[in-house]
C-alpha cells in the first residue's frame, strides 16, 4: 500500500512536469511565431514605403528625361509586381525586379547632369538609399526570426508539439546574391 | 526512484535546451560615458566633453541619445550593417520612443553612416541626414579635419532634435569655442602648448620606467587590449551612462570622402 502510494505520487509529479513543460513550449512557439509575423510586417512596411516613392521618382525623371521610356516602364512595372505580391518569395522577386530597374535608371541618369543636380532628385536618391537599407535590415531581422522559429519546430521534442498544434516552417525572404547588390549612389 | 529522478532531469534538460545563435560580427562594448566611443582618436577631450555634456542634458529632458562612434576598422563589413548591429547592441535612445541616433565614422575606410532610430525618423528623414552629411560633415572630412566635421554634424542634428522637442540645450555655456566652429581653429593658447609638452614627457618617462622595471608589460598590455576601450576622455563628470534600449531599422544616410 505504502509503495503504491509513492509510485502514484511520482506518476502525478511526472505528468505535471511534462504537462507544464508542454504548455511552456507551446507558448514559446506562439511567441516566436508572433515575432516572425511582426518582423514580416516590418519588411512589408518598408517595401511599401519604397513602392510609394516610385511615382514621385518617375515624375521627377520624366521632367528631364521623358524619352527614356524603357527605364520608366520597367520601374512602373516593378511597382505593380509589388502590389500583386503576396508571399515572401513573390515579394523578394518584385524587390529584385525593382532593384534591376533602379540600377538601369542610375546608368541613364548619368547622361542628364541637370537631373542629377535637381534638388528633388537628390533627396529622392537619399530616400531610396535609406529605404533600401531599411529593407535590408528588416529582411535580416525577419530571416533571423524565421531561422530561430524553423529550427525550434524541427527540434525534438518541440517538433511533436509543433506537429500536434500545426505549426509550420516559415518562408525566408530570399534574394539572389547578384540582385542583393544595392545600386551605388555617388555624388 | 533514483531512475525516475534521472529521467525527470533528462526530460527537463531536453525540453529546455536553448537555441544556439550564429556568431556575429565584432561589435565593441560601449564606453564608460556611452555617448562617445572614439577608437580612431578623432576627438580631443574638449570635444568629447561637449558631446557627453550635451547628451546628458538632452537625455534628461527627452530620453534621446546622440552617440558618436569612430572605429579603426570595419573588418571588411558593410558600414551600414555595423551601424545597425551596434545600434541594436547598445540600445541607443529610450526604449519607449526609440529616439536614438548613431554617427559612425570609419576614417580608414573613409566612410560615414548616420543611423537614425525609429523615433527620430520624423525630424530627421534620410534626405535631411544626407544633406547634413554632404554639407556639414564631408567638407571638413575632406581636409582630414575630423573633429570639426563631427562637431558640426552633431550640432546640426542637435538643432533638428531641439526643434522636434521644442527645447533648447544650453550648449553655449558648456563650451563656446566648440559651438562656434569657425573661430575655434586658431585658438591654441600658451598653456595648451605646455600641456602637450608635459604629456609627451610623461609618456616618455612612463615608457622608460615600464621597459626598465616591467619589461614593457604595461605598454604591451595597453596596446594588446585593442578593441574595448574607446574613450580617452576622463572629465569632471563621473556619471556612467547607458543605452535606453532604443531601436533602429536601417534608416539614415551615409557618405564617402
Amino acid at each position: 500500500m505504502m509503495k503504491g502510494a509513492r509510485w502514484l505520487i511520482v506518476l502525478i509529479v511526472v505528468v505535471i512536469a511534462i504537462g507544464g513543460l508542454l504548455i511552456g513550449r507551446y507558448n514559446t512557439l506562439v511567441g516566436m511565431e508572433e515575432k516572425v509575423n511582426g518582423a514580416w510586417a516590418q519588411v512589408e512596411n518598408q517595401l511599401k514605403r519604397r513602392a510609394d516613392l516610385i511615382p514621385n521618382l518617375v515624375e521627377t525623371v520624366k521632367g528631364y528625361a521623358a524619352h527614356e521610356e524603357e527605364v520608366l516602364t520597367q520601374i512602373t512595372e516593378a511597382r505593380s509586381s509589388f502590389n500583386r505580391a503576396n508571399t515572401p518569395s513573390e515579394y523578394a522577386e518584385a524587390n529584385a525586379e525593382f532593384e534591376r530597374a533602379l540600377s538601369n535608371l542610375y546608368v541613364v541618369v548619368e547622361n542628364y547632369p541637370e537631373l542629377k543636380a535637381n534638388q528633388n532628385f537628390s533627396e529622392l536618391q537619399y530616400e531610396l538609399a535609406g529605404t533600401e537599407n531599411r529593407i535590408a535590415t528588416e529582411r535580416m531581422r525577419y530571416n533571423e526570426a524565421v531561422e530561430e522559429f524553423n529550427k525550434t519546430i524541427r527540434r525534438f521534442p518541440t517538433n511533436i508539439i509543433a506537429g500536434i498544434f500545426g505549426f509550420e516552417a516559415k518562408q525566408y525572404f530570399e534574394i539572389d546574391e547578384q540582385d542583393m547588390k544595392v545600386p551605388e549612389v555617388n555624388f | 526512484m533514483k531512475r525516475t529522478c534521472i529521467l525527470l532531469l533528462f526530460l527537463v534538460v531536453v525540453l529546455n535546451s536553448t537555441i544556439s545563435y550564429a556568431a556575429d560580427i565584432n561589435i565593441p562594448e560601449p564606453s564608460f560615458y556611452f555617448y562617445v566611443y572614439d577608437e580612431a582618436n578623432l576627438l580631443d577631450n574638449e570635444a568629447e566633453e561637449y558631446i557627453i555634456k550635451t547628451n546628458e542634458e538632452l537625455n534628461k529632458k527627452t530620453g534621446a541619445q546622440i552617440v558618436v562612434v569612430s572605429l579603426n576598422s570595419l573588418d571588411g563589413e558593410d558600414i551600414r550593417l555595423v551601424a545597425v548591429k551596434l545600434f541594436e547592441k547598445w540600445g541607443i535612445g529610450s526604449r519607449e520612443y526609440d529616439n536614438g541616433l548613431l554617427m559612425l565614422v570609419a576614417p580608414n575606410e573613409r566612410e560615414i553612416w548616420i543611423e537614425v532610430g525609429y523615433g527620430l525618423e520624423g525630424p530627421l528623414p534620410d534626405s535631411k541626414v544626407g544633406r547634413i552629411i554632404e554639407d556639414s560633415i564631408i567638407p571638413y572630412f575632406q581636409e582630414d579635419n575630423y573633429q570639426d566635421g563631427i562637431i558640426s554634424g552633431f550640432n546640426e542634428i542637435i538643432r533638428e532634435v531641439e526643434e522636434e522637442y521644442g527645447i533648447t540645450l544650453d550648449r553655449e555655456n558648456i563650451n563656446e569655442d566648440l559651438y562656434y566652429i569657425g573661430e575655434y581653429e586658431g585658438y591654441t593658447g600658451f598653456f595648451q602648448g605646455i600641456k602637450g609638452i608635459l604629456i609627451i614627457i610623461g609618456i616618455i618617462v612612463f615608457l622608460i620606467i615600464d621597459f626598465r622595471l616591467f619589461n614593457g608589460f604595461l605598454t604591451y598590455s595597453i596596446f594588446l587590449r585593442g578593441r574595448g576601450y574607446g574613450g580617452s576622455y576622463r572629465g569632471s563628470s563621473s556619471r556612467r551612462s547607458r543605452g535606453g534600449g532604443g531601436r533602429s531599422g536601417g534608416g539614415g544616410a551615409g557618405g564617402k570622402w
